[in-house]
């Protein structure tokens, strides 16, 4: 059974909502004689297509958002980070063992949620790619600053730490940034799925 | 006046296909339109990214019809080629009859 609603979720993401709704509605009536694969397929592809014209439409634009919510994500990590060891510094004085994960939740998961959410909120027609540009932004900055560390690393002759904790690291960054984005995002959209 | 903006290959077709269909141009007919008439069977995604191009340069509008239970309750999205689609349309077709002007291209093929 094709979920339509699904379909018309994931389109109101890159389009208007009542644009997503019509084209929903022509793909279930062809999907009537073609097939849920052709469906879904089409339904994919329509995302994609949206999503490519509004990263391509204004690249400079995109490059700026991208560096917003890059730097606003470092930003509030930062200064979140500083409340938390100022806070701990005036009340225990010693570095306690919950301490790294709070600063890892607040640099992987609460700054680029809440950036991820703002950005959607500032940039609601443009909400999916400016989170795209972002998320991509964020992977470049990683893998440079990987590039560098390793430099570094081979300069002073220490072993080579891997990869796998930037990797997990840039990961769960654009995964949270890309959830703050999407949710706001079906949040601002959500009136017009109900009834549906 | 301002001269009407330069039209693509497929925005030509698929304002052609938006004026074969008269009032009955929404996605699924436009694709149809497109497929019976060019032997081609453009995505639905193309046809919708540039369905809104040519919205946003004036060339169509759009307007949503009535809901329809066949649909799952979604309206259809109808179009129609404004005055200044015609015109860049005719245009359009207009260069390429003077391109093809003198051109023996049977001759061309069967050479």
């Amino acid at each position: 059974m094709r979920n339509a609603a699904t379909a018309h979720r994931l389109l109101s993401l890159v389009s208007a909502p009542e644009k997503a709704a019509s084209i929903v509605g022509d793909l279930e009536e062809e999907a009537s004689t073609r097939g849920q694969r052709w469906f879904w397929r089409n339904v994919l592809h329509t995302a994609a297509t949206h999503l490519g014209r509004d990263l391509s439409k204004a690249p400079l634009r995109m490059i700026a958002w991208a560096f917003w919510g890059w730097s606003g994500s470092w930003a509030l990590a930062q200064l979140f980070s500083l409340a938390v060891a100022m806070w701990r510094s005036r009340l225990i004085g010693n570095i306690p063992s919950w301490e790294l994960p709070v600063h890892a939740a607040i640099y992987l998961v609460i700054a680029p949620f809440l950036c991820g959410w703002d950005q959607a909120r500032h940039k609601l027609g443009k909400a999916m790619a400016a989170a795209c540009a972002t998320v991509m932004l964020m992977a470049v900055v990683q893998l440079v600053s990987v590039y560098l560390s390793n430099l570094q690393v081979q300069r002073i002759g220490q072993p080579w730490p891997g990869m796998e904790w930037p990797f997990l690291q840039t990961l769960a960054r654009t995964t949270f940034f890309l959830a703050g984005s999407i949710l706001f995002r079906m949040r601002a959209t959500a009136g017009s799925h109900a009834g549906r | 006046m301002p001269s009407p903006a330069p039209l693509g290959e497929f925005e030509q077709v698929v304002l052609l296909a938006i004026l074969r269909l008269d009032n009955n141009a929404y996605g699924v007919t436009i694709r149809a339109e497109i497929a019976a008439c060019t032997d081609r069977e453009p995505a639905p995604g193309a046809i919708y990214i540039t369905l809104d191009r040519l919205e946003e340069k004036g060339l169509v509008t759009s307007r949503f019809g009535e809901p329809t239970p066949q649909r799952g309750g979604r309206s259809k999205r109808y179009f129609t080629v404004t005055a200044a689609g015609v015109e860049a349309v005719t245009r359009a077709q207009e260069s390429y009859q003077r391109l093809l002007r003198g051109l023996k291209l049977g001759e061309a093929f069967n050479a």
